[in-house]
């Protein structure tokens, strides 16, 4: 779901609060069903780049219930943040009173992977030290 | 110097020290290079498992003699110029194969890359105990730093005492002195420049005494500089030890009597000891991340070497470097090892140019 | 220290306010051995260091990362916020937040009430403003003249940066007639220059842009700023407060706003935490001035203050302090609020609390064809400072152009809407990576401080109607801007054109002006050719004006000493003395101005 390796997410520590926090906003059932979806789609499509997207695109971003739920984990991940569902979610599954949009903690910030895709650091967090910023950045080419 | 372990008898002239010439003093001041280096990943590796916001106090003790390690290895290289010898850092024999001993140590201990923990932390006494009263200067197998720096020292002084020899001695470049605070900061003191024995001496008793402290007390004496009296390393890592602070009444040979000083000692990655790249070679996420750390470590020791030897500037690109460092090593420290043990990966400090 | 306890005694000064301005008067008093009591309206959590890291972690959990969003709120003294700055409907005020807004145009800049004041968020951008600066009347016709020169302020310009810790190098400052005297030269050398800056002043060389049938260069100098950096010799960085080893140099944290996390970045909690180790000097947070009183002579006896205890709730307790000389040093819609509350200095006019300014900041955006490593260091390092004076200034005014270093940021706040929205297009994994990867590090952002004109209409007014949870006035702004500045915005367009077209953008992603969804709403202003010009700007947190100076007491409320023509003994400090905004972030020229005015209070207190 999110491009980076299972080491770099394990990398982050978060692994386990956000393991914890989305079925205490959505509920265990439809949590495990997104896992369930996802654990089918990995070993159907493991090995083969475009078959994996095309089954996660079809049977989780597609999925009314599903797709949101996808979406919010991926930006735990990027950006350490829940946000709210949205309202047509909402409309069929309730109001959860822990669905609203927040900052999961410090570390959450600290630790979002958006600011490792673009080779930075997240402001006032992992500071890069004196007069890094003048040098050339990183580039995608560089990293790998 | 009032006595010397050499001086056998007053009757008969006195033996020289066992440093007693101007290369075997260089190749001793290189070994100390390496000796002040082989403590850092140790030091980094404790102080990276804690995690941000744990640990506070213990981890600022930590960083603060990690900081002061850096100070040291400056101000040798600072002893090594000064007598006109290049300092080697980036070298693969530079680098301790952990778990190893203290270089040219009388090989009493292992030193190893581990987790913050009881453990590291008996290790880090060991690494900063100081001298016994009256312990002998000690240029090789020796048993505490304190003794082998003695055993420089001596060298020096007898180097100079030579007719014309502290002026054939400090013959560096003054160029190559790394002071002041433009390239170096953030803590553990102020660099300054080695150009004569008095300097010489200066450096080496800083060292010494933020190690082992000052004259046989708890501090470092660094007030002489124009600093704050600090708890010299060992008595720092003795009170994480002892979960208390040391008070104004404590003596060395005692326990600190202050106030509590709260350890969580499982509040820490779990790394297992000592790890290597090799170990990972099937799991090429975690090689691939072990193997950027030790580049970044690598380059790291090429910026160091590049400031000892002329360029004192490239000491500010070592600081991104060292940030770089930190992150890196967190990453790997919350990644299963997949030994089952609930171990994790850590930094494994290997020579990857 | 309870709320019912009041420091006693008699002081030789009370300042209101612990901001920079405040805080450099009570250092320059104090170091003559005069007795200073301080009074902010505040909290002073951040004397201690976890105090401040507290704001930091506070700032990682905030949804929106605003200016004053890692600060405590605090209703018993509160802050206008970006938030609560909305359009304004045609006769309905904005009463959103602390700030009532009256439009026509919204006043998009905010301050903070606490210890350290708005140097708390700054971005710590110090350049001098320029000679012509204090002479635009006679030198452009337009606007007033200040009554001192820029040669009468030059000796505190060197020692507001000595005091405040500013890296610049002289040679990148010497423009528009801008000197140092013969062996100066800042505390610390420049901030390096951030890649972009150095990718886009070399695209530049040589170009130009035409104003007023005359051409300027377009050249990318280092700007001054007061973080940490090398120091020159004579001169030791002063760390953060409580945790000196921190800071000691600029990390790169690139949160300048709102919370530099390392506290390299000058804020006055620095200045007044070493104050706090003099007997001279008392201070006292939680404490609300909320009236300042006229004896029967006309000279100022006492400020009455509140105190509270718990934010919002109280117990409060009213007590009047006393002293020789009174500081009003509370920011510039604070200082103008409390002198319009208390019915003084109005003897002469009514200029109290009138000629509010702003630096309308205008902006720009592109995405370059190859990386520019954005996001990367402090938030600004650069600057083009060939446009912030010139002839040009007759017909329309002049501006600093902030050439930032944080891609997009007020554009639309990356990175979370481009995460969001990729994700809502089904792009994700390795794709949502790359995409990620491949288009935030080829952020620019272009913006303009533009200058404005000091204008009676634009101002700050009381009403008992709007009143804040401990019973004082909340401001009430009226604001507008006029053509000479909205011209200014259209034709520093030209600029980022030179600038795009250098950098070999294409025009399809250049952008001068338009809504961005969620962004401040588009504007419109139609030039002297008819031309009708959508255009954006937000506030700089510039507020200028309010109490200006001035050379008799028929067209001001302070002299050039800051002293009050009405009231001999009462000051008031700060950028609201300013008769122009100039183009430079002012606050330095604020602590410069007062550092010259605490030679007159010392002759009144000798």
């Amino acid at each position: 779901m999110t491009g980076f390796s299972e080491a770099e997410l394990h990398g982050t520590a978060m692994a386990k609060t956000y393991f914890a926090l989305v079925p205490s906003i959505v509920g265990e059932a439809l949590f495990g069903r997104l896992l369930a979806i996802w654990h089918d789609s990995w070993i159907r499509g493991k090995g083969d780049e475009p078959l994996l997207e095309q089954l996660v695109t079809d049977q989780i971003l597609d999925d009314p219930d599903l797709g949101p739920i996808a979406r919010n984990v991926a930006s735990l991940w990027y950006l350490g943040m829940w946000f709210q569902l949205p309202a047509e979610w909402r409309n069929v599954h309730g109001a959860w009173a822990n669905d609203v949009t927040f900052v999961v903690s410090p570390q959450s910030y600290t630790e979002a992977l958006v600011w490792k895709a673009i080779h930075t650091h997240p402001p006032a967090a992992k500071q890069p030290g004196y007069g890094s910023w003048a040098l050339p950045p990183v580039t995608t080419e560089d990293a790998s | 110097m009032k006595t010397t372990s050499s001086r056998t008898s007053s009757l008969t002239p006195p033996l020289p020290p066992p440093i007693n010439t101007p290369d075997s003093l260089k190749e001793h001041l290189q070994t100390a290079l390496m000796i002040e280096h082989s403590t850092i990943p140790p030091y980094l590796c404790a102080l990276y498992s804690i995690p941000n916001g744990e640990n506070v106090t213990a981890s600022t003790l930590i960083r603060s003699v990690v900081m002061e390690e850096m100070l040291h290895m400056v101000l040798v290289a600072n002893l090594l110029n000064a007598i006109n010898c290049p300092p080697k850092v980036k070298d693969p024999k530079f680098i301790p194969t952990y778990p190893a001993y203290l270089p040219h140590s009388d090989k009493k201990f292992v030193v190893q890359l581990l987790p913050f923990g009881t453990d590291a932390i008996e290790t880090f006494l060991k690494i900063e105990m100081p001298a016994p009263l009256g312990a002998p200067p000690q240029s090789g197998d020796f048993r505490t730093i304190a003794q082998f720096y003695a055993a420089i020292r001596q060298g020096f002084e007898y180097l100079c005492a030579q007719p014309g020899g502290e002026k054939k001695l400090f013959v560096g470049s003054a160029s190559k002195q790394i002071d002041g605070s433009s390239w170096y900061y953030g803590g553990g003191g102020a660099p300054f420049a080695v150009d004569s024995l008095k300097t010489a001496l200066e450096a080496i008793a800083e060292i010494t005494e933020q190690g082992e402290g000052y004259d046989h007390t708890l501090y470092d004496g660094d007030n002489r500089f124009g600093q704050v009296d600090e708890l010299a390393h060992f008595f720092r890592f003795n009170e994480i030890r002892a979960g208390r602070r040391y008070q104004a009444t404590d003596t060395p040979n005692g326990y600190p009597t202050g106030a509590a000083l709260v350890v969580d000692w499982s509040a820490r990655f779990p790394m297992a000891p000592n790890p290597k790249v090799s170990e990972y070679a099937d799991r090429p996420e975690i090689h691939q991340l072990m193997m950027e750390f030790n580049r970044t470590y690598t380059k790291l020791l090429g910026s160091l070497d590049t400031a000892f030897n002329g360029t004192p500037s490239e000491l500010l690109k070592a600081v991104p470097l060292m940030y770089d460092l930190k992150y890196r090593a967190q990453t790997l420290m919350a990644i299963p090892s997949g030994r089952g043990d609930g171990t994790t990966v850590g930094p494994s400090f290997e020579y990857a140019p | 220290m309870s709320v019912s306890q009041s420091p006693s005694g008699n002081y030789d000064a009370i300042i209101v306010g612990g901001g920079p301005v405040g805080a450099h008067v009570a250092k320059e008093l104090v170091a003559k051995n005069k007795r200073v009591l301080m009074l902010e309206a505040g909290r002073a959590g951040g004397l201690t260091y976890q105090g401040y890291r507290s704001y930091v972690d506070t700032y990682y959990t905030r949804v929106i990362k605003d200016t004053n969003s890692p600060y405590p709120y605090n209703p018993s003294a509160p802050s206008p916020n970006d938030t609560d700055i909305v359009k304004i409907v045609k006769g309905t005020p904005d009463i959103i937040g602390y700030q009532v807004e009256m439009g026509p145009e919204a006043f998009g800049s905010t301050y903070l009430r606490q210890l350290g004041g708005t140097s708390l968020h700054w971005l710590g951008t110090t350049p001098r403003f320029c000679p012509n600066d204090f002479k635009l009347k006679t030198k452009y016709g337009r606007g007033v003249d200040w009554p001192l020169t820029y040669d009468e302020l030059e000796p505190y310009y060197g020692q507001a940066e000595w005091s405040m810790g500013v890296s610049a190098n002289k040679g990148d400052q010497e423009m528009h007639g801008i000197k140092f005297p013969r062996g100066y030269d800042y505390p610390m050398e420049r901030i390096p220059m951030s890649y972009s800056d150095q990718v886009i002043g070399k695209a530049v060389k040589g170009k130009t842009v035409n104003f007023s049938g005359k051409d300027y260069p377009v050249q990318v100098s280092s700007l001054a700023q007061a973080r940490n950096s090398i120091p020159r010799k004579g001169y030791t960085p002063v760390g953060a407060v409580g945790n000196p080893d921190v800071g000691q140099r600029c990390e790169g944290n690139g949160a300048c706003i709102p919370i530099c996390p390392v506290q390299a970045k000058y804020s006055a909690l620095k200045t007044i935490a070493a104050l706090l180790e003099s007997p001279y000097f008392t201070l006292l947070a939680q404490a609300v001035v909320t009236k300042v009183t006229l004896g029967a002579n006309g000279r100022v006896n006492g400020v009455e203050y509140v105190r509270y205890e718990t934010e919002g709730l109280g117990p409060n307790a009213t007590f009047t302090a006393t002293a020789t000389i009174y500081v009003l040093a509370g920011h510039a819609v604070e200082n103008a609020k409390l002198l319009l509350a208390s019915n003084v200095a109005n003897k002469y006019n009514k200029e109290v609390g009138r000629n509010l300014m702003d630096h309308p900041f205008s902006y720009t955006w592109a995405l370059a064809p190859q990386s520019m490593g954005s996001f990367r260091g402090p938030i600004q390092t650069s600057g083009i400072e060939t446009l912030r004076d010139g002839d040009f200034r007759k017909d329309f005014a002049a501006f600093r152009t902030d050439v930032g270093n944080a891609g997009w940021d007020i554009v639309n706040y990356p990175p979370n809407g481009d995460v969001t929205e990729a994700l809502g297009k089904n792009v994700f994994g390795k794709k949502l990576r790359s995409q990620l990867a491949n288009t935030l590090p080829r952020q620019v952002r272009i913006g303009y401080d533009v200058e404005q004109l000091p204008e009676w209409k634009n101002c700050v007014e009381i009403d008992p109607t709007y009143k804040d949870a401990l019973g004082c006035y909340r401001p009430i702004i009226k604001y507008d801007v006029s053509d000479y500045s909205w011209q200014a915005m259209v034709e520093a367009m030209k600029v980022s054109k030179v600038v795009f077209d250098a950098l070999g953008i294409p025009t399809k992603d250049q952008h001068f002006h338009g809504r961005i969804a969620g962004v401040a709403d588009s504007k419109h202003y139609t030039s002297p050719d008819g031309k009708r010009h959508p255009l954006n700007f937000i506030g700089a947190g510039h507020h200028i004006g309010t109490h200006r100076m001035g050379f008799t007491k028929s067209d001001s409320v302070v002299n050039s000493d800051q002293q009050s023509w009405d009231h001999d003994n009462l000051y008031v400090v700060g950028c609201g003395s300013m008769p122009t905004t100039g183009t430079a972030n002012p606050t330095l020229t604020a602590v410069a101005l007062a550092l010259r005015s605490t030679k007159a209070m010392l002759g009144q207190l000798r």
